[in-house]
């Protein structure tokens, strides 16, 4: 820590520690010249820059200061060639966008359980007209109602129809998504409407009309009593 | 004749600088590698592309201090200094220095 802190208060004195380091070479050459009786060593400097450069950076960050240098000189090279930059990194970001998007899909649809207790319990049902080419077809309310007394696999069952509305009630019509659901639905996935009451059976059965979350947010928040 | 130069064992050199230190008093690069060389009977020469970034290196771990003085030839020289620090890493040195010693002796003596 005591290294840091010595390295960085001769930050601003690099220049005076090379000069001190070059006098203090020639100084050495000089001393072992005249010890071996030679006159001039100035022929015998050779190799000097190399010492230097070992003890210059005794008081640096090479390796630190090596990656800056090559980060500065990547991206000189990137700013003078443009247009082979942008393909570059267009194709990673495609690269990276695709895979990431592919992922999020897998993980969605395929590695993370659904948001309810046990849900690794339930299961889509449906029901295929061998006749007909369109599959699978929706199921008719009392058929549903059918099918839920006389399970015995089943726990319980409940459908639901999605739809799409013009509310009209507010001073700007919006577009509503409505999921028309069967009585046992929040019984069936195991959670209660995140804001609400659930309605008693109306309409032949097939009632607890609930607006999703999406129009909650948008519209009902506003005015939820 | 000169007996044929050896390098400096690995891990060594700052050991053998700061002991020059230690007996020389404050010295000068060239001061260090001259005692050197005669201690050991030229048989160790530390040359100045060594001597020197080791040198620079010491200081900035606070071993040795520098400062700049005459010499008695009247040249102007940067002296080394052993600090406190630099005495305490030498007895260290020398001390880890003896232990690997003795081991390497003791398998080399197995017969």
């Amino acid at each position: 820590m005591f290294e840091w802190w010595r390295k960085l208060r001769v930050l601003s004195d690099r220049d005076q520690i090379d000069a001190e380091l070059e006098e203090e070479l020639r100084v050495h050459r000089e001393m072992k010249a005249s010890d071996a009786g030679e006159e001039s060593v100035k022929h015998r400097v050779f190799g000097s820059g190399l010492i230097l450069e070992d003890c210059r950076n005794a008081w640096r960050w090479p390796r630190l200061e090596g990656w800056i240098r090559d980060l500065r000189y990547g991206f000189r090279v990137m700013a003078r060639r443009r247009g082979f930059s942008a393909t570059v990194a267009l194709t990673l970001a495609i690269g990276i966008g695709a895979t990431s998007t592919i992922f999020s899909l897998i993980n969605t649809f395929v590695l993370r359980p659904l948001p309810y207790p046990d849900s690794e319990r339930l299961m889509a049902l449906h029901e295929t007209r061998l006749s007909a080419e369109r599959t699978p077809s929706r199921v008719a309310p009392e058929r549903l109602e059918d099918w839920a007394r006389l399970t015995r696999t089943f726990e319980g069952l409940a459908g639901y129809d999605l739809e799409t509305f013009s509310e009209t009630g507010g001073t700007v019509p919006e577009q509503v998504h409505v999921a028309s659901v069967s009585p046992r639905f929040f019984m069936v996935f195991g959670s209660p409407p995140l804001v609400g009451r659930l309605f008693g059976w109306i309409r032949r059965n097939l009632a607890s009309v609930f607006y999703i979350r999406f129009f909650w947010v948008n519209k009902l928040s506003n005015n939820r009593a | 004749m000169r007996s044929p130069r050896t390098e400096i064992p690995p891990g060594t050199l700052y050991m053998l600088i700061l002991k020059a230190l230690a007996c020389l008093g404050p010295m000068h690069g060239y001061g260090i590698a001259l005692h050197i060389q005669q201690r050991t009977d030229d048989v160790l020469q530390v040359e100045e592309g060594t001597l020197y970034p080791a040198l620079q290196r010491m200081l900035v771990k606070g071993w040795v201090k520098a400062a700049w003085r005459k010499t008695e030839n009247n040249r102007r020289a940067r002296y080394y200094t052993l600090t406190p620090e630099g005495r305490k890493q030498l007895a260290a040195e020398v001390q880890h220095f003896d232990h690997v010693i003795g081991a390497i002796r003791q398998v080399l003596a197995h017969s």
